[in-house]
């Protein structure tokens, strides 16, 4: 055997513990080096952005300078450059000079007034009248008014760059003698090859305004004071840098989020890998040669994930229900003391505290399972009816057992499809909500140094607590939480995913 | 030809948006009320009233729409603009609603009608320079111990004491599980776990309008730490004769058995939506027809008085009795200022003077036992025979503590309930859970003062 392409420790007569230490190190020594890699290339993404903005600049210049006077024109009033040139381009034009007019009336009416208070985020409240109020700045449309503002002269900008460059384009055309398209030519155009963009052009408006400008103003909102004591329109807020931020990870919540953090990510990890184990167990037990009916078992499991998320989890709240009075307490109370005949069982499933609240803990990840278990069986079902037969016959043949085979052929299989997904899905159980706050509400409460948080709160729980369920919410608090959250889940993603081998062999998997 | 559907189709699709703005521009003036469920069959009536008496506004429509008191203050907040004209609030809720602004001050007019006829503890709180925030339309935001008459006698109720050694050894059969006989008070909702605190004379209040200044002495005071030790004697001491729970809890209970006495206020005999205590009683029986064939009360087997009084030990050693206290207010019906149309503005509060005056008063009684504030109509016999208003008095003249605005204090009287039934908090940690009671109480104060005004350190 040619043991020359085979790294060292592969080899299979070194002991397996030191294997295995040598594998863990490798991996890590990998993410090392991409993260080292993508730190390398960050100068070097600065200067191409600088070298393009400097481009697009000498390219304004140049064709300033090479234009004819009817090109110079068109850098003040757009479209000039179009329907000066004859009545085939007239619409042309026309429409360009819209866009400029357009612009100019909404920076005057409206968007001019709104930037100026950016900085300040609005002077007078609202004041009492005798009856009713008189009506001053509103901080918070004052915010998003500016940031849409902010949009809407970036786009002015690109559109302003384009026209002189369609405006040199034409000039160039008469000088070479060729004809200037008709209005015919222009709308076949924006119908087959500028399709792509008359088509796409209302989604886009329609994201950057829906998704895109909310979540921008959400998190300019972590650098502000919006609370509910700074709260439009009554009071007015104001940009305090990165006070909120130092709240956060400073003494009054540092310990907190620590601590919520950890609970976050030991919930994320023991949530994914019991539903991706116990589910590929009982795909493989239900997969097995011997096993009758096995439709019927797999419609039993997925009935389970038929049943929307917030019936299931609230019945299964309701079920496991305490009252101190035994007599009032919960369904599963009742059966356990049917069960085992002893009318003074009653156990506080949701509510224990013991062991820094280890039972509603254990609750909540078995609840999961029992909801998540069913998509990993699918899942994993449709991959081992695919693992050809051949692979296990040779393998019992050489003599493997039962776990060996597990270990070469089947598990490797599943983590090749499955990898990207097991990923997803941990980053998905980080900030899963649902599970959570509909079974236990963030848990049992204990009071920490002045903070109310619960024993199995997630940061997005938390964030919900301090937001919505308080009489007093505090928003810029919940943007930063939001912000941390998203770093959190940003860096599982990226860096798991770019060192898993479904990237690495895209193309080859034996 | 399929591009041009296409394009046409995406264009019908950002029209729909546009159809959204049909909806502006309804012409009928319309009042929107937010009231409790129960409160609005009473005012249905009074509307048809202010129509009849009122020609200009028989074209109005009133629409109710169902909003617990407690819930007022957290939904005008989300968008004051779109709010109900008129809303129900509590006694608590004002001085916040005040530094919001959302409160529209009552003329001259209105302010001297409720002046010459509400008493003076409901609209004292509400009074700014002679005119009202709002119109006081009940006076009974508190609460009073309800317990089993067939369980204790009236002397047992006076002392915590008392009832606790009544209960000794007795217990419940239920469906063949066995409980102890239990009180139901709910130690994890600050509302009714500040019993202890205000019992022992501890104060706990916002002292400037901004709320920025929070003053509690629960953890400097003597009274606190002695509330502390009635609050771990008690509930850690005797848990099992201890529960919490809601209305639902309390029902199911009385009638059952297996609690037999129940913190609760006028609302606790309303119910929920399963019935009231009436129906819940006849369920198990409890309750029928008496002699004349006519359907009993719960007053038959359940009575009301106020909080019995508890003993707790001082720093020095030496043993205290003390009264429970209790948070003590009323309900108001406030005009919202911020749909800023001096003609709904008007019209809202000539509605609201119908909700709240003599007549409207008796209505709101008789449909939810409520106690009035107008004068005239506590007067009624029927009222000074009712026997939670009477008993919901002698707490408030008893141990009654004005309930302003709080912020943390529900979260952390929670947190400091639960730990002591559960027996996490005992002598050993007790101050130190006292100071994070405090500093939890304090939730967004940038300075917290405990007793003779000296600033604890809320990190």
């Amino acid at each position: 055997m040619d043991n020359a392409n085979i790294e060292s420790w592969k080899q299979y007569n070194r002991p397996w513990y030191l294997r295995f230490i040598y594998a863990v190190g490798n991996y890590f020594k990998g993410v090392g080096i991409m993260l080292w890699g993508v730190i390398k290339s960050i100068p070097f993404k600065i200067w191409a952005l600088i070298l393009a903005i400097g481009n697009c600049c000498k390219g304004l210049w140049f064709r300033f300078k090479n234009g004819d006077w009817r090109t110079k024109i068109s850098y003040l009033i757009m479209g000039f450059g179009c329907f000066s040139r004859g009545k085939n381009q007239i619409l042309k034009g026309v429409l360009w000079f819209a866009v400029e007019a357009v612009f100019i009336l909404y920076m005057l009416f409206f968007g001019a007034s709104n930037l100026w208070m950016m900085g300040s985020l609005g002077d007078v409240p609202d004041v009492e009248a005798e009856i009713g109020i008189i009506l001053g700045d509103n901080s918070l449309k004052i915010l998003l008014f500016s940031v849409l503002t902010i949009f809407i002269i970036i786009f002015f900008v690109y559109m302003w760059i384009k026209n002189t460059k369609v405006a040199f384009d034409t000039q160039k055309r008469v000088e070479a003698g060729k004809a200037l398209s008709t209005p015919k030519q222009q709308l076949s155009y924006a119908l087959n090859d500028g399709y792509h963009v008359t088509v796409l052009a209302l989604p886009i408006i329609g994201i950057l305004v829906i998704t895109i400008l909310p979540l921008v103003c959400n998190i300019l909102i972590a650098f502000t004071n919006y609370d509910d004591w700074h709260r439009p329109p009554t009071a007015l807020f104001k940009w305090v840098g990165f006070e909120t931020f130092g709240t956060v990870f400073g003494k009054a919540y540092g310990s907190i989020l620590w601590s919520v953090l950890g609970w976050t990510l030991i919930w994320a990890v023991f949530a994914t890998f019991t539903n991706f184990f116990f589910g590929m167990f009982l795909a493989m037990m239900i997969n097995k040669k011997s096993i009758k009916l096995k439709a019927v078992w797999r419609i039993a499991f997925v009935t389970v994930i038929a049943v929307p998320d917030f019936v299931s989890l609230m019945l299964m709240s309701q079920f496991f229900s305490y009252s101190s009075n035994v007599t009032m307490t919960g369904a599963f109370n009742m059966i356990l003391k049917k069960m085992f005949n002893n009318p003074q069982i009653n156990i506080n499933w949701f509510g224990e505290t013991a062991y820094d609240g280890l039972l509603p803990r254990a609750m909540v990840i078995i609840i999961n399972m029992w909801r998540g278990m069913p998509f990993t069986m699918l899942a994993t079902s449709g991959i081992l009816m695919n693992i050809p037969e051949e692979l296990y016959e040779s393998s019992r043949i050489d003599g493997a057992g039962p776990v060996r085979r597990f270990i070469s052929i089947t598990f490797p299989y599943i983590m090749f499809v499955m990898g990207p997904q097991l990923i997803t899905t941990f980053t998905g159980n980080i900030n899963n909500f649902n599970v959570i706050y509909l079974l236990t509400g963030g848990g049992p409460d204990n009071n920490i140094n002045g903070t109310i948080i619960g024993k199995t709160d997630l940061l997005v729980t938390w964030l919900y607590s301090l937001t919505l369920e308080t009489q007093h919410p505090e928003y810029n608090i919940g943007s930063v939480i939001g912000l941390f959250t998203f770093l959190i889940s940003s860096f599982f993603a990226l860096i798991v995913f770019n060192s898993s081998k479904s990237v690495k062999q895209e193309d080859t998997f034996q | 030809m399929k591009k041009l559907l296409a394009t046409l189709l995406a264009s019908a699709m950002a029209l729909t948006t546009v159809a959204g703005l049909t909806a502006c521009g309804e012409d009928k003036p319309t009042l929107t009320v937010w009231a409790p469920a129960a409160a609005k069959k009473a005012y249905e009536a009074r509307v048809a009233d202010w129509k009849k008496d009122n020609e200009q506004y028989k074209d109005w429509t009133v629409k109710f729409e169902n909003k617990a008191e407690g819930e007022a203050e957290t939904d005008l907040g989300i968008d004051p603009t779109k709010g109900a004209d008129i809303f129900f609030m509590e006694a608590g809720q004002i001085a916040t609603m005040e530094s919001k602004a959302y409160l529209q001050k009552l003329t001259t007019e209105y302010s001297d009608l409720i002046k010459a006829r509400d008493s003076e503890a409901t609209y004292k709180p509400v009074e700014r320079d002679g005119r009202m925030l709002a119109f006081p339309c009940t006076s009974d935001n508190g609460y009073f111990l309800y317990y089993d008459k067939e369980f204790f006698d009236a002397d047992d109720v006076k002392t915590l004491d008392g009832m606790l050694a009544k209960m000794e050894g007795k217990t419940v059969t239920v469906d063949g599980a066995e409980t102890p006989v239990k009180i139901m008070f709910e130690y994890d909702n600050g509302y009714y776990e500040v019993s202890w605190f205000f019992g022992t004379g501890c104060m706990a209040d916002w002292q400037d309008e901004d709320q920025t200044i929070y003053k509690t002495d629960v953890s400097t005071s003597e009274a606190g730490r002695a509330a502390a030790r009635a609050s771990i004697k008690y509930l850690g001491g005797y848990k099992d004769n201890f529960q919490n729970g809601g209305t639902g809890a309390m029902l199911t209970g009385f009638a059952n058995k297996s609690v037999v006495a129940a913190f609760s206020g006028t609302w606790g005999a309303q119910g929920d939506d399963t019935g009231s205590l009436t129906d819940a009683l006849k369920k198990a029986n409890r309750i029928g027809k008496d002699e004349n064939g006519e359907d009993e009360k719960y007053t038959k087997v359940i009575g009301a008085t106020k909080l019995p009084t508890f003993k707790t030990t001082l720093d020095n050693g030496e043993e205290k009795e003390y009264q429970m206290g209790s948070f003590v207010g009323g309900k108001y019906c406030g005009i919202n200022r911020y749909k800023n149309n001096v003609e709904t503005i008007t019209a809202a509060m000539s509605l609201a003077n119908y909700f709240c005056d003599q007549a409207g008063q008796e209505a709101r009684f008789d449909a939810t036992e409520a106690g009035p504030s107008n004068l005239n109509v506590a007067a009624m016999q029927k009222v000074k025979d009712n026997v939670l208003v009477s008993a919901l008095n002698q707490q408030n003249a008893a141990g009654g503590y004005a309930q302003l605005s709080q912020n943390g204090l529900w979260d952390a009287m929670k947190a400091f309930g639960e730990g002591c039934w559960k027996g996490e908090i005992t002598a050993s940690n007790m101050q130190s859970k006292l100071n994070d009671l405090a500093k939890a109480m304090a939730k967004g104060a940038s300075k917290l003062l405990g007793d003779n005004n000296v600033e604890i350190s809320l990190s």
